[in-house]
């Protein structure tokens, strides 16, 4: 009896453990374990016969084929060259915004530029059809304009999904420079000037260096997902170019080979992870000086 | 002159530019979904047919009705796991996990999407509704713990103490005054989850093994088989949406730390 | 005494929360147990059981019906072999995956007494090779496969009909749409660079991938359901698609043509099939007898991309008004029928497509 009330004293002392428990279990069962999950399936022979079939390094040999280097570097590629795009057309609009724009129109701007962000993914990439097809936007504009005599062909092309992930992606670039941006003392830009910096000077020695956080948040915020895509090169790409996005869709859901896919999945999860730690650390080591004047 | 112009104020062109860029196809869509012909591809005339059809197609309801159930769960799972574990591990040691949920987001959403479906395999988990929900509660556990943390990290703990010193128990504390003042972090919170999760279908992909449709799993298996502007009504309806809940989020948001 | 107490009463929390989850997560199994005792689950492909026909049907038996969904027969046949078909009492599974499901004995007899339907059928989709007395299997729907083309690019001649048409470059003005699945892709090149699909070695196979490289350069598009709309918009001039996909437009616009290579073609029919451990099997033969009544035949004909296995279709034909070569499509010789049946393992399809995909 005695033991039973001590278990109920401990009890009601230690609640705030009971209650921080369900958040941590939750991400354990439904994030770590899966993630383990993918690891351990990788090395397995035969996943989807037998979950004892034995421990091999197969499909990791088999994935330094060629034909596999070439998908993960051509997914790779995109998310890299949609990073830079978005990073050369985001940072302007978010310079603007941030610093040149008044309260109102930067309220308007604002409310226009997350609207696509929060709109369904796939309804973006549905919009684009019509625009890209022979009797698309493009095609009818160019064609009344008589700049072209036949219609330009743009639909199922790398093209067409480079433009189509840099459409998706570049809300999430301005965003995060946008709010560092946002936050950037007035005074030191207004020093700056007083010590005679021009506004091309100023930006580069001052303001862009102090942003250089939020370019890093938006570069990842676009690198990742865009590295995973597989929904845009289903459509726009007409099924043609397999990216590591549509490799692991294959893998689990066409083929069912589940090895092979957690094997692709380990890896491109793996690449993504040195790539963002090695951004991160760069960056941090190049830049050390601000966060010490800081 | 002209270069002049050009030079001062060749940013306010530029961001109109991006903006129009943005806008188009967008503009196309909403304009082809009062397009009479069952193409979408050739305007012939302005008819609201399609928004019709979409009202009275019982499929597209239920699939919406689907799709806001989940959200709504997803969002209210987040902010209950959140909340719980941001004010009870204010004190312990077990606040230097929370920078762990940044994790959730750092990763590609098909690599989660492939490790749950790889797992409730494994597990022979029923796929449908309640492993859809457990997918879009872990992204929204990667957003709703970090900006729920900060969040409470802003309260003035003279605030609180305050109020225990003047005879408020703990729960009352959290109930009457923390939660207000989190009120702007909580509402964004909420919404950010509830967009994520209605616009999400790289989980409900993977992980709902086609007995449950959700609204994007419905836009993508008709993108698949047939465009039709009946799509396209639906996308614009989608936007409505989507404009208020933008328009909701900015003005409590503008308060909130969000990124 | 302290410090022990506390380890256990944690672990206790922690065990509390992982029941918690745990229930969460096997709810829906549990709920099943609740519904209706008269329930049938049927595994089934999108759009060819329509919702409003099995309400009808829910309505006038009583009998609760639960859709789900597969998209493929690999799927199909892979989510049998690991459950040995527990949990469903029909599903729809093509031609060839009808012979693995025989084969690892899988499926179960039908009883023929209780099933009205056997005199609408047409019997020249009965006794075909994969259950040649259909003692487990009845078809449902059938598709013939074929070649779409708008003949405004090709001028005066007319193509040819035969295989040529998509993968020889002489033949092809524009681009093309190409099916999407491995395993047709590859037999349909083996058809056309073999003249038949069976027998099909490494150094077969090794120079159909070759083939469907080279064409890749011509292909708009990998698909086959969104050839219809391909056509429409000129996005490519020639598609392998099925006939079921292409009949509307082919009314709509006459500048669409279709063809069946002389030669020989593909057909696929899918049936309906019992698994070997459903108890249900009265209420599925009420589900098979509504199923096949004529008005629910033609309302998914009308309704979806469907084409019944019964002698109905013809008349169907004729009252819609369907295109000649449609018609004459279903009427071709079933010596020219090939099917997508093959020796070759799944992955050896897969890893060729994938490879002509990376490209």
């Amino acid at each position: 009896m005695n033991i039973f009330k001590q278990c109920k004293q401990y009890f009601f002392e230690d609640l705030p453990f009971f209650f921080s428990m369900p958040a941590i279990v939750w991400e354990v069962i439904f994030f770590c374990i899966p993630i383990i999950c993918i690891v351990g399936i990788s090395f397995i022979k035969n996943w989807d016969v037998s979950a004892f079939s034995g421990i091999t390094l197969f499909h990791y040999i088999k994935l330094f084929q060629p034909i596999y280097l070439k998908i993960i570097v051509r997914s790779f590629l995109l998310a890299i060259w949609t990073s830079f795009l978005c990073l050369m057309f985001g940072y302007p609009l978010a310079y603007y915004l941030a610093c040149k724009a008044s309260q109102s129109i930067r309220n308007i701007l604002l409310f226009f530029l997350i609207l696509p962000l929060w709109t369904n993914f796939l309804t973006l990439i549905y919009a684009w059809y019509f625009v890209l097809e022979k009797h698309g936007l493009i095609n009818d504009i160019l064609l009344s304009l008589g700049l072209i005599s036949a219609p330009l062909v743009m639909l199922h092309s790398l093209f067409a999904i480079s433009i189509v992930t840099f459409y998706c992606y570049l809300p999430f670039m301005i965003l995060p420079i946008y709010v560092i941006l946002e936050k950037l003392d007035r005074t030191l830009v207004d020093a700056s000037q007083d010590l005679g910096a021009n506004m091309r000077q100023t930006f580069l020695r001052i303001i862009f260096p102090l942003s250089i956080p939020g370019v890093l948040t938006g570069f990842l915020l676009v690198f990742v997902p865009a590295f995973g895509e597989f929904a845009i090169p289903l459509f726009i790409g007409g099924d043609k170019y397999m990216f590591t996005g549509s490799l692991i869709e294959h893998y689990f859901l066409i083929a069912r080979n589940s090895s092979m896919g957690a094997a692709v999945t380990s890896l491109s999860c793996l690449l993504v992870l040195v790539v963002t730690l090695f951004l991160r650390w760069s960056i941090k080591k190049k830049f050390s000086y601000i966060e010490g004047r800081k | 002159m002209v270069k002049e112009y050009l030079g001062r104020y060749w940013l306010i062109f530029f961001v109109a530019a991006v903006y129009l860029f943005l806008y188009i196809p967008i503009a196309v869509l909403i304009t082809f979904s009062f397009n009479s012909f069952l193409y979408p591809f050739q305007w012939v005339s302005f008819s609201t047919k399609w928004y019709w059809e979409l009202w009275h197609s019982s499929e597209i309801w239920e699939v919406t009705q689907n799709s806001i159930i989940v959200a709504v769960s997803a969002v209210i799972l987040s902010l209950l796991l959140g909340l719980s574990f941001v004010f009870y591990s204010a004190r312990s040691r077990l606040r230097f996990v929370a920078p762990f949920f940044y994790a959730n987001l750092a990763i590609p959403e098909i690599v989660l999407a492939v490790g749950l479906l790889s797992f409730f395999n494994f597990f022979s988990v029923p796929l449908g509704f309640t492993t859809l929900i457990a997918g879009h509660t872990i992204i929204g556990l990667g957003y709703s713990i970090p900006i729920l943390q900060s969040s409470f990290a802003e309260i003035d703990y003279s605030i609180i103490e305050s109020s225990l010193d003047l005879g408020a128990t703990i729960h009352q504390t959290f109930f009457l005054i923390i939660i207000p003042m989190m009120a702007p972090a909580i509402i964004a919170c909420s919404l950010l989850v509830f967009t994520l999760s209605l616009d999400d279908f790289i989980i409900a992909f993977f992980c709902t093994g086609e007995t449950a449709q959700t609204l994007s799993l419905y836009i993508l298996s008709t993108i698949r088989t047939g465009i039709t502007p009946t799509i396209n009504a639906l996308s614009s309806c989608m936007l409505l949406l989507s404009s208020l809940l933008v328009v909701i989020f900015c003005s409590f948001g503008s308060r909130v730390r969000v990124l | 005494m302290c410090m022990r107490y506390v380890y256990f009463i944690r672990t206790g929390m922690i065990f509390f929360w992982l029941c918690a989850l745990f229930f969460f997560l096997f709810f829906p199994s549990i709920s099943i147990f609740w519904h209706a005792p008269q329930t049938i689950n049927i595994m089934t492909w999108a759009g060819i059981i329509d919702p409003i026909v099995i309400k009808q049907f829910e309505k006038e038996t009583g009998i609760h019906v639960n859709l789900s969904y597969f998209s493929s027969n690999e799927e199909l046949y892979a989510r049998f072999k690991a459950t040995e078909g527990k949990g469903h009492d029909l599903i729809v599974p093509s031609d060839y995956t009808v012979e693995l499901l025989i084969q690892d004995d899988l499926l179960k007899p039908l009883d023929k007494t209780k099933l009205t339907m056997w005199d609408q059928l047409d019997s020249r989709l009965l006794g075909l090779f994969y259950d040649v007395e259909n003692r487990y299997s009845i078809p449902y729907y059938w598709t013939v496969y074929g070649i779409g083309y708008n003949k405004r690019y090709f001028g005066l001649t007319q193509p040819l009909a035969n295989w040529n048409l998509i993968f020889d470059q002489a033949s092809m003005p524009n681009r093309l749409a190409m099916s999407d699945a491995a395993r047709e892709a590859i037999l349909m090149g083996a058809l056309y660079l073999f003249e038949k699909t069976s027998k099909l070695d490494e150094k077969k196979l090794e120079k159909v991938k070759q083939l469907l490289l080279q064409q890749k350069k011509w292909v708009g598009a990998y698909t086959e359901e969104l050839t219809d709309y391909l056509l429409i918009t000129s996005e490519v001039s020639v598609a392998v698609t099925q006939t079921p996909l292409v009949w509307r437009v082919l009314k709509q616009y006459h500048h669409l043509k279709f063809i069946v290579p002389q030669k020989g073609t593909f057909v696929v029919v899918d049936n309906f099939a019992i698994p070997k451990n459903s108890v249900k099997e009265d209420l599925v033969y009420k589900f098979i007898n509504f199923i096949y009544q004529p008005k629910n035949i033609r309302y998914h004909f009308e309704q979806h991309r469907f084409f019944p296995a019964t002698n109905d279709l013809f008349k169907l034909f004729k009252e819609y008004d369907v295109d000649d070569s449609i018609v004459k499509a279903h009427k071709i010789d079933r010596s020219k029928w090939n099917f997508f049946k093959s020796n070759i393992a799944a992955g050896v399809f897969e890893d060729i497509w994938v490879e002509v995909k990376s490209k």
